[in-house]
């Protein structure tokens, strides 16, 4: 059966799986007070199966490359290919003659044609009839006009993608079936990392780039609901309204820029965009850049890339599971997904280079203040903003194909290392790493698996985190050849990986390695300080313990079969999906995504170089943090100037404070009070209007029957008699 | 044969038979059975013009008015069923007492 028949259901059943869940959660716990989490997780088992056959149909559909003969076609476009399509742009630009201009477009047509020759010698088997998958209803069409086409593409990328987070989320589903129990409200939750989970699905088979913004904001929602899951928490209010504005805020751009493209194109159709943007857009480099940085807005927003990051941080107050889901498989990933989905449009304006270099600048800054947190969650949450700077990294420099790869290996890894921290948690009562007491004898599952999901993440051989991170920084040095302003990106692409294998590794000693500093509760181990900055009380800390299902005064305990089977599995992902994509497996993964944007295929003794360097660094990295946290050789305090300048997060929240929240304030208060005196006041003045009128008609009303009907029969009469005689008038004169 | 105006007359007779009872009863059964006699009066009038004019329009609102004067009824009747429980009667003067 073809795929676009059935990915529907994918998305469609967690959909289903909300409503139940939502409507007769209450109900259904009458059966068992897990009945409506375990549906959850059938539903999304089942999914999970379906996008599996659709990942093995497009798989068996899809083209495969000799890989020789594609260097050849990338040898190709580099060489002919793309030096052709800037001659073009500059002599458009340059406003060259008609002639000159068709001589062009004819070597450029000729130099096309012949790439499609040399791709087709390239594949050993040619794709199958019906590939890329689609499907296509009518939706919206009036008379005539297309309207908004409603169905699925499924070319490899969304097969990947949807595989990858109907995967992602069932682990997820599976561990919350444990960590969540005794929540009061245990069934809206399951409903809604359900509907969450379908909307990211829904939004990565769309064919449509409508159905990506309506998806994409669906998942804003439920971010917000989920964020403040705990609404009864002042700071997880504030931290939801923040995730909502700032996100929103960003989304205006995939807005204007959605309304561009529909100019510019006619079509929000993803197939035929993709086919179109390079004959669209050739002549007209500034309305792709333009476009490509709208959209880029809406992903610094979704992606949380500097300076829109601050939402992220915040968004630890949901439970431990939901940072999961937001940081690996849905939300953050859609950014990345849209601005690879749209690349074939950026590939032709100038906005790569930008895109590169905010991912750089994220992905240092917040490697940077990750060493300087103490709550584990807080320190993840910096890694996804960094890992995230990585993969923008990747698009801007050419490499889309490894950004994708870093996404999908990412994903894994790093609902990994969540789920650890939610398990450690769970076991040690505290979110504190250096409260946390030698976890490494308590929780041997959590350990093992933290160290696989921490040594993918510092980007050791032969992780998952190691090839995805070497594909990108390998297109950043094919870049750089060509650009030097890439070569700085480089260095910073370096230090942020050092970083990197740094951040973890001081969080893996100082929590599973290291005795506690102090137990979890203890009064004078409390930071006044840090709870005045969260607004927190005692309370809510207390109630907060009581979420997290904290033991306050047991000793650390593994977590149950549900927590350690979803660890296991996320852990196997992050070892095998990496090696699919390694040269030693014949870079799998890229030659199933290629679809004729050039991959930076090597051979693996080019390759060897990157693979020391990036190894070199991540040992370098691990080493200074077993110097620094474990051995106590070396000392260093930091100057007070420094910490705090991290503590505060570079002072960005504050900035925003000073420039945006308060002049917005400032501004409201002279137009709050024309609201509330001028237009309610002529509102209350209406009011009171009909309120006086109807005192004085209301002695008309009085409810006596007889006299209504006579009324009723006299007036009718009167106006009978009234019209009789009109006309008989009216005849009168007629005559 | 039977001319328009017939069917005309015929309504003219059951509406004001309606009306006179509708003004005189004071039971509000009486009351609501006179009302659909009046009712009736315009259906007939209806039907004879769409017959008379050859447009089926008005066919369409006597079946129309059918239904809804049958749900008319069924709500009706209800109210006057609470209003038996609560009072003992059904007349007209028991309104009076919801006046504010």
């Amino acid at each position: 059966m073809n795929p676009a028949q059935y990915v529907w259901l994918i998305a469609f059943l967690p959909a289903l799986s909300f409503l139940v869940n939502i409507l007769f959660g209450h109900q259904l716990n009458r059966y068992g007070k897990r009945t409506g989490a375990y549906m959850s997780v059938a539903v999304m088992a089942v999914a999970t199966l379906l996008a599996t056959g659709a990942l093995i149909q497009t798989q068996r559909a899809a083209p495969t490359w000799d890989k020789a003969a594609l260097k050849d076609v990338i040898h190709f476009e580099e060489e002919t290919l793309f030096p052709l399509e800037a001659q073009l742009r500059s002599a458009t630009l340059q406003g060259a003659m008609q002639n000159r201009l068709d001589e062009i477009k004819a070597e450029l047509h000729h130099a096309e044609d012949e790439l499609h020759h040399l791709e087709e010698l390239a594949q050993i088997r040619h794709p199958a009839e019906n590939f890329p998958f689609k499907s296509e209803q009518p939706w919206l069409s009036m008379k005539g006009q297309e309207g908004i086409p409603i169905g699925v593409y499924i070319d490899p990328f969304a097969a990947m993608m949807l595989f990858m987070v109907s995967l992602v989320c069932l682990l997820i589903h599976l561990f919350s079936v444990e960590y969540m129990t005794g929540e009061d409200r245990y069934p809206t939750f399951f409903a809604y990392i359900s509907l969450f989970s379908s909307a990211m699905l829904a939004m990565v088979m769309s064919r449509n780039l409508f159905h990506v913004l309506f998806f994409w904001e669906v998942m804003g929602v439920m971010s917000y609901l989920l964020i403040g899951f705990f609404y009864k928490k002042i700071s997880a209010q504030q931290a939801m309204k923040k995730a909502f504005l700032v996100t929103k805020l960003a989304d205006i751009g995939l807005l204007v820029g959605l309304f561009w493209i529909y100019k510019v194109f006619g079509t929000l159709d993803i197939p035929r965009l993709t086919e179109l943007a390079p004959q669209v857009l050739i002549a007209t480099p500034g309305i792709a850049t333009a476009i490509g940085l709208l959209l880029f807005i809406a992903a610094i927003g979704k992606s949380a890339q500097f300076p829109l990051h601050v939402w992220l941080l915040d968004a630890m107050e949901g439970p431990t599971p939901v940072s999961a889901m937001i940081h690996a498989a849905t939300m953050v990933a859609a950014g990345v997904y849209l601005m690879a989905r749209a690349y074939p449009i950026l590939e032709q304006g100038n906005s790569l280079g930008f895109i590169a270099a905010i991912g750089a600048i994220t992905a240092l800054f917040a490697a940077l203040l990750a060493p300087a947190f103490t709550d584990i969650k807080k320190i993840l949450a910096w890694s996804t903003v960094s890992q995230l700077g990585f993969m923008f990294i990747g698009l801007g420099a050419f490499g889309w194909i490894a950004a994708v790869f870093h996404l999908v290996t990412h994903a894994f890894f790093k609902a990994l290392l969540f789920l650890c921290s939610g398990s450690m948690i769970h076991g040690s009562g505290t979110q504190d790493i250096f409260k946390m007491d030698n976890l490494a004898k308590y929780m041997p599952s959590t350990r093992w698996t933290f160290i696989i999901g921490g040594l993918s993440l510092a980007g050791v051989v032969p992780f998952a985190g190691f090839w995805s991170k070497d594909e990108i920084l390998l297109s950043l040095k094919h870049a750089a050849s060509d650009n030097a302003g890439y070569g700085v990106l480089l260095l910073m692409a370096y230090a942020a990986s050092f970083l990197t294998a740094l951040y973890i590794t001081r969080a893996y000693i100082i929590a599973f390695e290291k005795p506690s500093e102090a137990s979890p509760w203890d009064e004078a181990a409390w930071n006044q300080a840090d709870f005045a900055e969260l607004n927190m009380t005692k309370a809510d800390l207390e109630a907060d313990a009581k979420h997290d299902h904290l033991h306050l005064h047991d000793p650390p305990h593994e977590s149950g079969w549900h927590i350690t089977a979803s660890l296991w599995t996320l852990a196997g992902g992050s070892v095998i999906i990496g090696l699919l994509g390694s040269p030693l497996f014949g870079n799998a993964f890229q030659s199933f995504i290629y679809k004729g944007s050039a991959p930076h295929i090597e051979t693996i003794a080019a390759q060897i170089p990157g693979f020391i360097i990036g190894t070199a660094i991540a040992f370098a990295g691990i080493t200074t943090a077993y110097i620094l946290y474990m051995t106590n050789m070396v000392n260093i305090t930091m100057p007070k100037q420094i910490t705090q300048l991290l503590h505060k997060r570079f002072y960005i929240d504050e900035l925003y404070y000073k420039f945006m929240v308060n002049p917005l304030t400032k501004l409201t208060t002279p137009t709050a009070w024309v609201d509330r005196r001028l237009l309610d006041g002529a509102i209350d003045f209406i009011a009171w209007g009909a309120g006086f009128t109807g005192n004085i008609l209301k002695r008309v009303q009085t409810g006596r029957l007889d006299l209504y009907a006579w009324t009723i029969a006299a007036a009718a009469l009167a106006l009978l008699l009234g019209f009789a005689g009109f006309s008989l008038a009216g005849m009168g004169g007629g005559h | 044969m039977l001319s328009l105006s017939h069917f005309l007359v015929l309504a003219a007779i059951l509406f004001a038979i309606g009306l006179y009872g509708v003004l005189t009863r004071k039971n509000l059964v009486g009351i609501l059975m006179a009302v659909e006699i009046m009712l009736n009066a315009v259906l007939i009038n209806f039907v004879a013009a769409a017959r008379f004019a050859d447009n089926p329009q008005g066919d369409l609102f006597a079946l129309f008015i059918i239904a809804i004067a049958a749900a008319e009824v069924g709500v009706g009747l209800a109210i006057f069923l609470n209003i038996f429980k609560h009072t003992d009667r059904v007349t007209g003067e028991v309104l009076m007492e919801l006046k504010e």
